[in-house]
């Protein structure tokens, strides 16, 4: 879709990352990557990305595989083709039909605060 | 009219630029990564990384960019910093931007003027090769005239 935006940078599908990714710019995630995301700003998860991994970040959008938890401060989109198991933290969420999603939604404006909710509570 | 002479000056769909061609992978300079990276593609990394980075071709460190941590790919370019030592199966190619300090082994370094580089040098580190290239000593076994001159010291 929106792949060529100004100044995105792009994780590559041959791309592996094991470890702690932090990062102040937007992002497409088409590799995979394990472990934890701290973004601020917007992460897309692309059609051919796969992340096993806690993520944080402004924005959310999946079109690919994540198994982990997601928090955003704005909102999570999980789009048709996408493939999540996980809990999704944010005050905009939004999964679209078609999309294969098992685990709990949260729909609170303070995403940061983790603490505060069991995972799965929703079920 | 002008659509008609435009048509025939124009010409044949500009080459796009190499680099966006070969689809190569930018990280861009907000990204911290702490782990180990691997890649199959070419990348231009222009983030910060610490741990180490696994790569089967081109890997460029841009002017942004810093690695604490070992770095393996075939060819390396270091246009930023660099701490920790380089394995290149092909070439490392240190820029007049770049700050390296470590050690770097590969068949082919060049080190650009101005570049601020403190370690040493293998450029006949078997590691380099990666195991790929056998040892050269079969090669005389098979030589005939060596051959002759083992009979001989046989006999």
């Amino acid at each position: 879709m929106s792949t060529s935006n100004e100044r995105m940078s792009v994780f590559g599908p041959t791309l592996r990352f094991k470890g702690e990714l932090k990062a102040q710019e937007d992002i497409k995630i088409e590799g995979r990557i394990e472990g934890t995301i701290h973004h601020q700003q917007r992460v897309v998860v692309g059609a051919k990305g796969e992340v096993v991994a806690t993520l944080n970040a402004a924005q959310i959008d999946v079109d690919g595989k994540v198994v982990g938890d997601m928090s955003a401060k704005k909102s999570i989109k999980v789009n048709q083709s996408a493939i999540v198991r996980g809990n999704l933290r944010a005050p905009s969420v939004s999964i679209t039909e078609g999309a294969n999603f098992n685990g709990g939604v949260t729909m609170e404006s303070n995403a940061g605060s983790q603490g505060s909710s069991t995972p799965g509570a929703s079920r | 009219m002008s659509k008609g002479f435009d048509n025939k000056m124009a010409p044949p769909a500009p080459a796009p630029q190499r680099e966006v061609a070969t689809g190569t992978c930018v990280l861009g300079p907000t990204l911290h990564f702490k782990g180990e990276l691997y890649g199959e593609e070419d990348l231009e990394f222009q983030g910060q990384l610490e741990g180490s980075i696994e790569h089967t071709r081109s890997l460029s460190i841009g002017k942004d960019g810093g690695v604490t941590g070992n770095i393996r790919a075939k060819f390396v370019i270091v246009e930023g910093r660099v701490d920790g030592d380089i394995f290149a199966t092909e070439s490392v190619s240190i820029r007049a931007s770049a700050k390296v300090k470590g050690n770097i082994f590969a068949p082919r370094v060049g080190i650009a003027d101005g570049a601020n580089f403190s370690g040493s040098i293998d450029m006949n580190h078997k590691g380099a090769a990666a195991g790929t290239r056998p040892a050269t000593v079969q090669v005389t076994l098979s030589d005939p005239a060596a051959e002759r001159l083992l009979t001989k010291a046989a006999g």
